[in-house]
């Protein structure tokens, strides 16, 4: 029997599986999550798709995993009792945070300050300094180490967090420590910085570090759990699980920096993107991917998804690199109302799954963007292919009545509700672009998860986007990214250097230590011949924000430095719209390293036109709302599954599949591709 | 419902989208919204000054043809200098820049703040205005930071520019802009910030262009005004109602202690009665000090004063959008010649304190209002400043603004140490000691610093900073002596307290407003920032809340014990503190029997202290609470 690559996806409502085995077939299962326990959902979705793609388990050689496990911990604030170590002098300094209030003028006096992830009276001091040039300044007291791991032990504190000043310079005193405190508490897990993000900027360092130790605990039961109901059932393929930064790797390397796979199952699914606009030569892309209560958003350039180090882990600052996604509070759930001075919203608010819209006839009275679909007639009035009849007169009314407010007829008003949705989804764009320095006219929008293709046109229109790329399934875009990405290893080493001052021997030795690091990293799972890039953070001098770019291989020189710098000025200028170059100097801050061991990779393949007509597929006319300037129009309805290779839909058109609804607005034409996509030119 | 727009063309003669008029409202106004933004994400990016940067001493807005501003407001400039002076002259691409208090109508109040203003078009009519300004490092004068305390004139505080074209149809002015950068000590970061603000006002531009292509010039201008009676109404339909009509009166002070031999007065009082009635609000700033010889005063106007307290009304109804729509509804009197109103050529360097004691002022009215259901205040801008040559002979510029406890909140604790302007940033202790000469040796809270209350104000910074060249210091702050006061029988928190050399023979007390202490390598400077003002009666607070704080180091024992009447059961682990429930209530009890009737406002010792030496006068009136029932 052939290999098999399986991807599974676990989301709030629906675990999704695909794979696809050495002769290039693609299977696909669908199952409901289990959210008091994940892996129910893994096995039983696993099981069925075993039963009907006809595979053995002894068969699966990689199982690729996007989970939300860390995520919902942190969203939920559920890790145990957290210990942290730190610098003596600086016992408050996660109380201090960036003594930011958060909001706008006037914030200072409704903000409430949140809990810290560790409370004051679990943090201990350590005596010991090395100083911004790496220069031993005092010896770190072993006593204190002591003290503080005979402390943990005997509170019961069995996750600690250990942060040193400039401890990513030299990390001796923190790798010392840990020695010492394991010594005294070996059953504690226990992070240090300088493993988890040797950056400097002690905030950001110390909360990614705590974070961390606080997932420890949590995502090593999980996995373990995880992994032995899996060899119960014969797998034995390694469980590789994918991180925010959009790389797999093996879960003994998780388990120890488990913040990394926060936003695994969002990183997926722009990976799946950008490898599929890789494969139909779209070098500029931006996904979207929209469910029920959110909408994320990213940039994919030649194939690769941008990058940042200034995310966010729910309110927390996490450093560690991830793919600059962009997330808001919209989905088919978000909820319209009236505020102050008639201010119409739509979201954050979300009515869930649980009433959910008031369509759903489960007790929501407020309309939701569900609902405005409902009354549009740009959705049948029943889900999940008639399972779940949908109450639209219910819907008609609650959308009739807050639009009557302010003047509008509920189909007015309806329109409006996703109107504005897409103006907040079009704010987020904006965000991840216009921050880049980049256009969004110039990008194709790639539109996927339950309702993606729904709202893709309005969003494009608002952006000033042309072109659309619908993928076939696309509620499965995570788990095509899942079979879509190579191993990943990435090192970090803060330099802060000014280029005139700048050594190549030392910019080349640490280059050289972080890509034997990374090398080694990769091949320990079982790739013998991983690839690295190099990169550097610059900034003019004095700035408080780098840009990341290139820097050649092979042994560094004075004019391998200078391109870089070079790089970093027309980044500037491409970002922000200008430069300094020759007119101020330029600090190198990090030096980064990426490596990649690739793994065999999921293939669509061509599908021949075949015979027969466009009218095959049309599954019936309806009546849609377009809003004021197209108003009413006959809409033609399809059937997905019955379009072709080069059918050619005009809109208004509506194409159903089983887990999502596609919309064509009038004036806008689509094709299908040879490898199924759905390419929506607007009009 | 007819859509808004001709669905045809616009002047251009391009498409015009149309749609209903109130989702064209809520459309723009998130967009306007979402530009501001965008143009504020730009500034932090690329700008150099850590005031601005990590300090968030900036602003953008976008403005109506008229000048009017239509985004979210506070503190913020306005076009009007430029469209006045450049009437008939204003052209595609120009961009224009002032810092002159004195002619920017009342909008940019001192020299630090560069103001960039760029206009949109529409065919060949205006059709928005678009500013970003931002406090900048450094513009020459007295003191480097350019914020001397001890300047009486304005030309001590750096150099003035008055509204003029840096930029004429895209073509800078290269001579105006070299002669700009030549008085600063800092010219490479000027030069980076003017940049960052011309640059965002360039976003803001297109953002306003596009949505005029989409939507058309007369539906943007149609629904600009729509966003200022939105404002207006929801002041008037939403929050009116919930203030009762009436008169109160409150009054503070600002510091200015011995700063400069020609300002006799140390104490400057600010003084505000606000009139309620069923259609309005005035401020009336009689009673107000006249202006001082030093940089305390605050040269703005009436419509200024309108918005900035306009922000206060945002707690009943924290959805609206303030903006000049404001001054449809609250209105300023304002005296002549007083520091909220001084002549030129008067300094202003230091009109932050009187900002942030204008805002206290806004809650001790409507403290009087509510009957106390307001937050406590703070005063969370305390800055220093360290300069000199650092050991590779460059002349450096350290400063640092250091957040403080917020006040309490009749339904929540003050946070610590933070910054009252929203989304400013401290600077990472790893990036001082990488770029300047000093060592972080603490980094933390101080204790009990926090008002005791029923709910606690927030704690202060205990900051202790290793000075490692010769050199010399810059402190500016206020609430030296007068203290965050306490609100509906909460305590004041403790003022700002200047170290240096914290517990050894030479400690000495420093100053809370200095031009020039000289310092050497070697020296300890601690800091000791403001606690937050405590709300309602302490021995109501939870003691469970109280055995967490002190727990945790954040409140003493003797603190607990003196003001709030927790007592606790001896241990030797503090990790294992319980509360002895019946001594608790017998030192609660003991304590209420002994102590004089609460007050509305607290403001700590320091003040009746004052009162009673005669050297500060209180005319408005501090109301005792009724006893508690």
């Amino acid at each position: 029997m052939s290999e098999v690559w399986v991807g599974v996806d676990t989301g709030g409502t629906f675990t999704d599986l695909l794979a696809f085995n050495s002769e290039g077939q693609l299977f696909a299962a669908k199952t409901p999550s289990t959210p008091d326990d994940d892996t129910r959902a893994f096995l039983t979705g696993l099981s069925a798709l075993q039963a009907s793609a006809g595979f053995e388990p002894s068969d699966v050689v990689g199982l690729h995993y996007g989970t939300t496990v860390a995520l919902n911990a942190v969203l939920q604030k559920r890790w145990p009792s957290l210990g942290f170590i730190v610098t003596h002098g600086y016992r408050e300094m996660i109380e201090i945070a960036r003594q930011t209030v958060p909001g706008d003028w006037g914030a200072i006096y409704t903000w409430v300050k949140p809990p810290r992830v560790v409370p004051l009276e679990n943090v201990r001091q350590v005596r010991g300094r090395i100083t911004h040039t790496g220069e031993v300044l005092e010896e770190m007291s072993t006593d204190d180490v002591r003290s503080a791991a005979e402390f943990f032990k005997a509170k019961g504190i069995n996750a600690v967090a250990l942060c040193f000043m400039h401890s990513y310079l030299d990390p001796s005193h923190e790798q010392r420590a840990r020695e010492v405190f394991r010594e005294i508490h070996p059953d504690c897990f226990l992070t240090i910085s300088s493993d988890v993000l040797p950056e400097f900027r002690e905030y950001e360092r110390a909360m990614t570090t705590c974070l961390n130790a606080a997932l420890m605990p949590l995502v090593t039961d999980y996995l373990d759990s995880l992994d032995s109901r899996l060899k119960g059932a014969g797998y034995s393929a390694p469980l590789l699980l994918m991180r925010s930064s959009g790389g797999l790797s093996q879960s003994d390397r998780v388990v120890e920096q488990p913040a990394t796979i926060a936003y695994s199952g969002p990183s997926a699914g722009v990976l799946g993107m950008a490898w599929l606009a890789e494969q139909i030569g779209e070098d500029k892309v931006l996904t979207y991917d929209m469910g029920g209560t959110s909408t994320d958003v990213a940039l994919v350039e030649d194939g690769r998804p941008l990058l940042t180090t200034e995310g966010l882990l729910d309110i927390y600052p996490m450093g560690m690199p991830s793919i600059d996604i962009v997330s808001i509070g919209a989905g088919g759930g978000s909820i319209a109302s009236l505020g102050t001075g008639d201010r119409l919203r739509v979201g954050p608010e979300s009515a869930g799954a649980d009433p959910g819209p008031v369509c759903y006839g489960k007790g929501g009275t407020q309309p939701t963007v569900t609902d405005a679909n409902l009354v549009l007639g740009r959705i049948p009035d029943y889900l999940l292919g008639g399972d779940m009849p949908l109450d639209a007169q219910a819907a008609l009314d609650a959308v009739g009545t807050v639009g009557g407010k302010i003047g509008l007829a509920p189909e007015e008003f309806a329109y409006g509700i996703l109107q504005l949705a897409a103006a907040r989804m079009s704010a987020a764009v904006r965000q991840v672009s216009i921050a880049r320095g980049r256009d969004p006219r110039e990008y194709a929008l790639f539109a996927f998860g339950g309702a993606g293709p729904l709202h893709a046109a309005e969003l494009a229109d608002q952006l000033g986007i042309r072109r659309i790329v619908i993928p076939p399934r696309p509620g499965l875009g995570s788990c095509l990214g899942l079979l879509a990405a190579d191993i990943q290893a990435s090192a970090v080493q803060t330099v802060n250097t000014r280029a005139e001052n700048i050594s190549p021997d030392r910019i080349g030795d640490t280059f050289a230590d972080l890509e034997a690091k990374v090398v080694a990293d990769i091949r320990g799972q079982g790739i013998a011949t991983p690839t690295t890039e190099r990169f550097a953070d610059l900034c003019y001098v004095g700035m408080a924000t780098e840009l990341t770019v290139p820097v050649p291989d092979g042994p560094v020189s004075d004019a391998g430095l200078d391109a870089a710098v070079d790089a970093f000025h027309a980044e500037h200028r491409r970002t922000y719209g200008y430069h300094y170059a020759g007119e101020q100097p330029v600090e190198f801050v990090n030096l980064r390293v990426r490596g990649a061991g690739p793994l065999p990779r999921i293939e669509l393949a061509e599908t021949t036109p075949r015979e027969g007509s466009v009218d095959d597929a049309v599954l019936g006319d309806r009546d849609v709302y377009y809003g004021p300037r197209h108003g009413k129009q006959r809409t033609r309805l399809y059937d997905r599954d019955r379009l072709a290779v080069n059918h050619e839909v005009s809109g208004p058109a509506i194409i159903v599949e089983y887990d999502s609804t596609v919309l064509v607005p009038p004036a806008a034409v689509t094709r299908v591709d040879a490898l199924g996509n759905l390419i929506i030119h607007l009009g | 419902m007819s859509p808004t727009g001709n669905g045809s063309s616009n002047g251009d003669g391009s498409d015009v989208t149309t749609e209903f008029e109130p989702i064209l409202f809520e459309i723009i106004e998130g967009a306007i919204e979402s530009a501001r933004r965008e143009m504020e994400i730009q500034v932090e990016r690329t700008a150099r000054s850590t005031i601005v940067r990590e300090q968030h001493d900036h602003r953008s807005g976008i403005f109506d043809s008229h000048g009017n501003s239509v985004t979210a407001l506070s503190f913020a400039s306005v076009p009007t200098p430029i469209m006045n002076k450049f009437a008939g002259n204003i052209h595609r691409d120009d961009v224009f820049l002032y810092n002159d208090p004195y002619k920017s109508d009342g909008g940019i109040t001192h020299l630090g703040d560069m103001c960039i203003t760029r206009p949109v078009f529409s065919g060949d009519e205006i059709v928005a205005y678009v500013q970003v300004f931002g406090h900048v490092n450094d513009i020459g004068g007295l003191t480097p930071g350019s914020v001397p305390l001890t300047a009486f004139e304005i030309f001590q505080e750096g150099f003035v520019v008055p509204p003029v074209k840096l930029y004429d149809r895209g073509q800078l002015n290269v001579a105006l802009f070299e002669t700009i950068l030549n008085n600063s000590r800092f010219p490479d970061d000027l030069r980076a910030d003017i940049d960052a603000f011309v640059n965002a006002c360039g976003i803001g531009v297109v953002r306003v262009e596009e949505l005029c292509e989409r939507y058309g010039a007369e539906a943007l201008a149609q629904t600009f005004q729509g966003l200022l009676d939105r404002c207006t109404r929801s002041l008037r339909e939403t929050v009116l109602p919930m203030i009762p009509d009436g008169a109160y009166t409150f009054e503070d002070f600002c510091e200015y202690v011995d700063v400069q031999p020609r300002e006799p007065r140390h104490y400057v009082k600010l003084r505000a009665t606000m009139t309620k009635t069923p259609d309005g609000i005035n401020f009336d700033f009689s009673g107000t000090d006249p202006q001082i010889k030093g940089s305390l005063n605050w040269p703005a106007n009436g419509r200024y004063y309108a918005k900035s307290l306009g922000t206060l009304f945002l707690a009943f109804a924290p959805d609206m959008i303030i903006n000049d729509g404001v001054n449809e509804v609250i209105t300023c009197t304002l005296p002549e010649r007083t520091v909220l109103s001084p002549e030129w050529p008067a300094a202003c360097g230091w009109r932050t304190f009187p900002l942030l004691r204008i805002l206290d002022l806004g809650l001790g009215i409507l403290a009087k209002a509510s009957g106390g259901f307001v937050p406590a205040p703070s005063e969370s801008i305390s800055s220093y400043g360290l300069f000199g040559h650092n050991a590779d002979g460059d002349y450096f510029l350290l400063r640092e603004i250091t957040g403080a406890g917020s006040g309490a909140r009749p339904f929540a604790d003050g946070a610590d140490t933070v910054d009252v302007a929203p989304e400013s940033r401290n600077m990472p202790a790893e990036f001082a000691e990488t770029n300047f000469p000093v060592r972080i040796v603490r980094l933390g809270l101080r204790q009990d610093s926090g008002g005791a209350g029923t709910f606690r104000g927030g704690l202060g910074y205990f900051k202790d900073i290793e000075i490692l060249v010769d050199g010399e210091m810059l402190i500016h702050s206020d609430r030296a002596t007068l203290q965050p006061w306490g609100v509906n029988g909460g305590c004041a928190g403790l003022g700002s307290v200047w170290l240096l050399n914290p517990d050894t023979p030479d400690e000495a007390v420093l100053p809370g407003k200095s031009d020039s202490i000289p310092v050497r390598r070697g020296d300890i400077l601690r800091v000791l920032s403001p606690g937050g003002g405590g709300w309602g009666d302490p021995l109501n607070r939870d003691p469970e809340a109280v055995l967490l704080d002190v727990r945790r180091g954040l409140v003493s024992a003797e603190s607990a014990r003196d003001d709030y009447g927790v007592l606790f059961l001896p241990t030797d682990d503090e990790y294992e503190l319980r509360i002895d429930a019946e001594a608790t209530a017998a030192q609660r009890d003991s304590l209420r029997a002994e102590r004089p009737p609460l007050k509305l406002f607290d403001r700590g010792e320091n003040f009746y202290r004052l009162v009673s030496e005669g050297k500060i006068t209180l005319t408005s009136d501090d109301e005792e609470l009724a006893p508690a029932g």
